[in-house]
């Protein structure tokens, strides 16, 4: 189920909230546990047995894990809890890519394809396994204690605003909120206006745009396509003109922000109204100077586990030589553009990512620092920009291919009136993506999403939400359903 | 914030309320809403299984189908496509386009204008040209067969909203103009001989000179020109046939405030909150010129919606005594609107031989699709016996079933289907119909059909076999087929077993007066001016008929009893008890009387049965006072042995005795 979808909106979303505000407090857990589940099978009904057992196995051993003295064994009980989240991760996401590598290299060297029978993704795969290896090594790492409660764990791992597309919770954040949390009506009110924000973006900002960027590249997921229809998308990578392949390419980038910051919204909202106070995902990227602060800012709580549970184990900046600095650096990124998807575009995006992290702390950092403060946010969105070619087109010589163009200079003439519906989407979307560059649109942005409203604030806020919410369940049906692209990771 | 907590309550709990209002009005359904136009495959109900849902299919199909039935779903989706239009006159209808000052197309009639047809339907123009081509080579034979018999076939391609007004297109991304489907068919077509009017040209020149617009700007269809385009039509027929037929006096064009029917059938698709202000609308007025020696030829219409454009406008009573309209290969409209019955009931062969003229036409944008394959149906079913046809099927449909993966393949009904397709695409499939030239062998079928042409002919076999049917409780069609069989086996006929009494004859005379003669143009005409009223005057025109014959058969002049006759049908099916207790039933729901509830719904269905000889109320009224009367005459059994003593005396039918005695009631009740 996807928050975006009538099922969601208009039965599951409901329902939900009419029975979780009747129960007692001390029932409210268990039926969100249920829901939760619900919302998963609903999705994902062949999957569901996995991560129940995958979760319930965790529990276990973690708690094990943690009464054991043994430095060895707990270090090796931390393990095996480690390696059934990521195998399964590995499994489920990485199975098929490492295959076809594998009968790729042997049919290079002449030998026999090894049968394997494609195996399909658990949508959320990559987030819950995430979550549950924070658990595990924060409990280790004697940040906090194991929960006492299976049904108590169950719920930070599958709790459905966050169970598919995050953001990553780390249990530490959340676990007093698990035991004891407060939902007062501003919260309630609060989290449905973020919620309604997020749909917002999501539907009439990233739908609208994504619709005609599919139409430019064809879809976002090569695997689904036949070899003609591959085909098909190579001619028209192989013939488009600069104007249009700028405009796709600009139009993905601003897609991909509002796609995933919608969702994130929506389940910081969802999580404000049930009492939970979940991680920012996102500040305004696009604003950044460099491109080390881009990441600081877009998918944080995604950073935050990369530094924490790979970049520091791995050494971070306390290394001896700067070679290895630089190398754990790119090396971080690399993995995480593979977290991305299973295709060496993701691969090439993450190398990419990393190159110029590095060339930041070498650099970059200073010449932006001399470009001054607008060039550089803007040089540093045009490297995003192109960087992401690779993240949107699925094959790297495609990729390659479109990024000559956006080179070729055989710009076309640009017509406002040929698709007024997607220029303005894409200015607003620019608008909003730069807005926060002024002060006073920071100050704009901390009183819609951080302050507490007074009681006009709330009745603006009211009426702004259900006409939106309105018009946003009007676009939906009439524009069609479109899942969210970070679905996939 | 304790201070707001109250306002605070209020604001959630409405928001709680507005978040339920989809699942109050779904179940409950307390509003109604114009529902949205435009035809969409139906999400299917589903049905919870297990295997189901653990395959994801039942979750689909739930989607799918809350999708299309939540609460609210119309005005929703119809307040978002107003705002998309309001702020950027785009729309989510794929099929239709928003150009400039408001005009709207259909996205193929751009599409093939800009050439790029063959990029969206997915077949090359290589493909199109030898489709066509091969649809031209059945058309020139077809045409050879039917004129044999004295059919005459016409095609016609019609114009194209872009091409006549393209001066109102944005710009679009531009394909291969070098190929128009419409002027190579015209090519070929005129290479074989066929009749063919390509009338987008024609048009486009139109469109310089006339003052009105040939299409509306909100509509797909041509407005005015419609009645441009059925004149050159009827021209055409006159040339090819060499009959005088009904002229068209197109009179100077007189403002429309309201149309009969909305004509907009691309706005009705946007689906948008509020109508669009349209242009100010112009209609042709239209006299039919005719006399003694015009003929009234009869007509089979193929073809798209276009044809509906026509017949708002022209009455085709005037020029056809029977026309019937095929609409794509799905509705069959015989004679009227209202008499429609699937397309894939009809026999074609039938069809094609007992009409005069077979008018096909297609609109520019549909040559570039494969299916609605009539010059291949029409020329194996001309040529090719039933049995030959379905052995060839099955050879065919086998080849493919062998061809696919049985377990990948095993829908046989879609092979079969394919396989027909395939032959009609390509008759050449059959031996027989091999080649340039015109093949040689005929459906044996057509004898039959013929023969009975000859026999519906002939007014009095017509009537004799038509009454059978009736008395015997047959199927008309049954018992004309019937009778051809056995003139050609000489059998003994059918006519000669039947008995026909006046009264039956004259009731068929009456009818056939009213279907054939009310439209006479010039008597028609005249009377319209003097009543100013048209059902008046086709009351008028069978009034007078009927009178004629009077003075030839000393008939009684009562027209208005004759057609309380034609209502005697449908007040005998009410007379039945079931009914009458519904009509009890109706009257008391109703509070008026049950004859007053009776004599409503006889009007009513006599109206709706009889859509084009609607009466007029007064005419009516009299028509069922007299129908009242005799049946109460009837039922009196002293006034019916006073009647049939009087019928044996005067040696006169017996109608035209009962028909002087209500006359006399009626006048004595009225003094």
């Amino acid at each position: 189920m996807v928050f975006s979808s009538n099922v969601f909106l208009l039965y599951f979303m409901p329902v939900f909230f009419l029975v979780y505000f009747i129960l007692p407090k001390k029932a409210r857990n268990y039926f969100l546990l249920l829901a939760s589940l619900v919302f998963y099978a609903w999705g994902a009904p062949e999957f569901i047995i996995h991560l129940i057992v995958s979760v319930v196995a965790n529990f276990y051993l973690v708690r094990w894990m943690n009464k054991v003295e043994k430095p060895r064994l707990k270090k090796l009980l931390c393990g095996i809890s480690i390696a059934i989240s990521i195998g399964l991760l590995f499994y489920f996401k990485y199975g098929n890519f490492t295959m076809q590598n594998i009968n790729a290299v042997a049919s290079w060297f002449g030998g026999q394809p090894l049968q394997w029978t494609k195996i399909l993704l658990p949508i959320g795969i990559s987030f819950f396994s995430f979550q549950s290896v924070t658990y595990t090594l924060d409990t280790y790492r004697k940040v906090n204690e194991p929960m006492d409660k299976l049904s108590d764990y169950m719920l930070y791992i599958v709790m459905f605003p966050q169970l598919i597309a995050g953001p990553i919770v780390r249990y530490c954040d959340i676990a007093d909120q698990i035991r004891n949390r407060e939902s007062l009506y501003t919260d309630r009110l609060q989290g449905f206006y973020r919620f309604v924000i997020g749909l917002c973006k999501k539907v009439l900002i990233a739908d609208v745009i994504g619709f005609q960027v599919d139409a430019v590249l064809g879809p976002s997921n090569y695997d689904v396509l036949t070899t003609e229809q591959l085909a098909d998308i190579a001619t028209k990578i192989a013939t488009i003109d600069s104007t249009t392949a700028w405009i796709a390419i600009f139009a993905f980038t601003f897609q991909i922000y509002f796609d995933f910051a919608g969702y994130s919204d929506m389940a910081i909202g969802l999580g404000r109204m049930m009492g939970f106070r979940f991680p920012e995902n996102f500040d305004n990227p696009y604003v950044s100077t460099t491109i080390s602060e881009f990441w600081r800012r877009w998918h944080q709580t995604f950073s935050v586990f990369i530094k924490n549970y790979l970049y520091f184990p791995l050494g971070g900046s306390r290394v001896k030589t700067e070679a290895r600095k630089y190398f754990n650096l790119w090396f971080c990124f690399l993995l995480s553009g593979l977290w991305h998807g299973a295709a060496w575009n993701f691969v090439v995006y993450g190398a990419l990512q990393g190159i110029f992290i590095c060339a930041d702390k070498l650099f970059l950092k200073k010449f932006n620092e001399r470009l001054g403060r607008i060039p550089s946010v803007f040089f540093t969105f045009l490297i995003i920009v192109l960087t992401r070619c690779f993240f949107r087109i699925e094959r790297i010589d495609l990729s390659w291919m479109f990024i000559k163009r956006l080179f070729a200079f055989d710009f076309a003439p640009f017509h406002f009136g040929d698709n007024p519906h997607l220029y303005v989407t894409m200015l607003v979307a620019a608008f909003f993506s730069f807005f926060t560059l002024s002060k006073f649109g920071l100050r704009v942005q901390d009183k819609v999403y951080f302050t507490d409203y007074g009681k006009r604030g709330h009745i603006i806020a009211f009426v702004v939400s259900i006409l939106a919410f309105v018009f946003c369940l009007g676009a939906l049906n009439a524009s069609g359903f479109s899942p969210f692209i970070y679905f996939r990771f | 914030m304790k201070k707001n907590s109250g306002i605070l309550l209020i604001l959630f709990c409405m928001t709680a309320v507005l978040l339920f209002a989809p699942l109050i009005q779904q179940n409950l359904k307390p509003f109604t809403f114009k529902k949205l136009s435009g035809y969409l495959e139906p999400a299917p109900k589903p049905s919870f299984s297990y295997e189901a849902y653990k395959t994801g299919k039942y979750q689909h199909l739930a989607e799918g189908f809350l999708k299309e039935n939540f609460g609210f779903h119309d005005p929703l989706i119809r307040i978002y496509n107003q705002c998309t239009y309001d702020l950027f006159k785009t729309t989510s209808n794929k099929d239709v386009a928003i150009e400039k000052d408001g005009w709207l197309y259909h996205t193929e009639s751009i599409r093939h204008y800009f050439g790029t047809m063959g990029s969206i339907s997915g077949i090359s123009n290589q493909q199109v040209h030898d489709n066509l081509a091969n649809q031209a080579l059945c058309l020139y034979k077809t045409n050879a067969i039917l004129q044999e018999y004295g059919i005459h076939l016409l095609t016609f391609t019609l114009p194209t909203k872009s091409f006549v007004y393209p001066e109102h297109l944005r710009k679009h991304p531009i394909g291969d103009t070098t190929f128009n489907a419409a002027t190579f068919l015209e090519k070929q077509l005129a290479l074989y001989g066929v009749p063919h009017i390509n009338m987008t040209p024609w048009f486009q020149q139109m469109q310089d000179t006339c003052p009105i617009s040939l299409f509306y700007s909100k509509d797909s269809h041509w407005a005015s020109g419609a009645v441009f385009a059925m004149d050159s039509v009827l021209r055409y027929m006159e040339r090819l046939s060499g009959q005088q037929l009904t002229q068209l006096q197109i009179g100077t064009p007189y403002p429309v405030y309201k149309l009969t029917r909305h004509e907009a059938d691309l706005e009705d698709l946007l689906n948008l909150a509020r109508p669009l202000k349209h242009e100010p609308l112009y209609e042709y007025p239209i006299h039919y010129l005719s006399n003694k020696y015009t003929q009234r030829p009869t007509v089979w219409f193929l073809g798209t919606s276009f044809y509906w454009r026509i017949t708002r406008r022209i009455n085709f009573d005037a020029l056809f005594s029977s026309r019937d309209f095929l609409y794509y290969t799905s509705i069959y409209y015989t004679n009227r609107e209202q008499d429609y019955q699937p397309g894939y009931h009809i026999d074609l062969l039938h069809e094609l031989l007992t009409h005069d003229f077979v008018v096909l036409f297609k609109d520019g944008p549909q040559l570039y699709h494969q299916g609605a394959l009539f010059p291949g149906k029409f020329l194996i079913n001309l040529c090719i016996s039933e049995e030959r046809q379905k052995e060839k099927i099955n050879f065919v449909a086998d080849s493919i079933i062998q061809a696919w993966d049985p377990q990948t393949y095993a829908d046989s009904i879609k092979c079969y289907s394919q396989a027909e397709f395939l032959l009609q695409q390509n008759p050449e499939m059959f031996e027989e119909l091999r080649g340039d030239s015109i093949p040689t062998c005929r459906n044996p079928r057509i004898e039959q059909i013929l023969v009975e042409k000859k026999i519906r002919a002939d007014r009095t076999w017509r009537f004799l076999l038509t009454a059978k049917a009736n008395n015997d409780s047959l199927d008309v069609q049954k018992t004309f087929e019937k009778e051809a069989y056995n003139v050609l086996n000489n059998k003994e006929l059918l006519r000669n077993h039947t008995f026909f009494t006046t009264y039956d004859y004259f009731d068929l005379l009456v009818k056939e007066a009213l279907d054939d003669n009310c439209w006479h143009s010039d008597l028609c005409i005249t009377k319209s001016e003097q009543t100013r009223n048209v059902i008046n005057a086709i009351i008028e025109q069978a009034i007078d008929t009927v009178e004629k014959r009077i003075q030839q058969h000393a008939y009684d002049n009562d027209t208005l009893m004759m057609m309380a006759c034609a209502m005697d049908k449908i007040v005998k099916g009410f007379e039945k008890e079931p009914n009458l207790v519904a009509l009890r039933e109706k009257a008391v729901k109703k509070q008026i009387s049950l004859d007053k509830m009776f004599r409503d719904d006889v009007v009513w269905i006599f109206n709706t049965t009889n859509y084009d000889r609607r009466l007029h109320d007064d005419v009516l009224t009299q028509a069922f006072a007299n129908y009242r009367t005799e049946r109460k005459m009837r039922n009196q059994q002293q006034a019916m042995e006073s009647i049939m003593q009087k019928h044996q005396d005067l040696n006169m039918p017996l109608r035209i005795i009962l028909n002087r005695d209500i006359k006399w009631i009626q006048d004595h009740k009225q003094q």
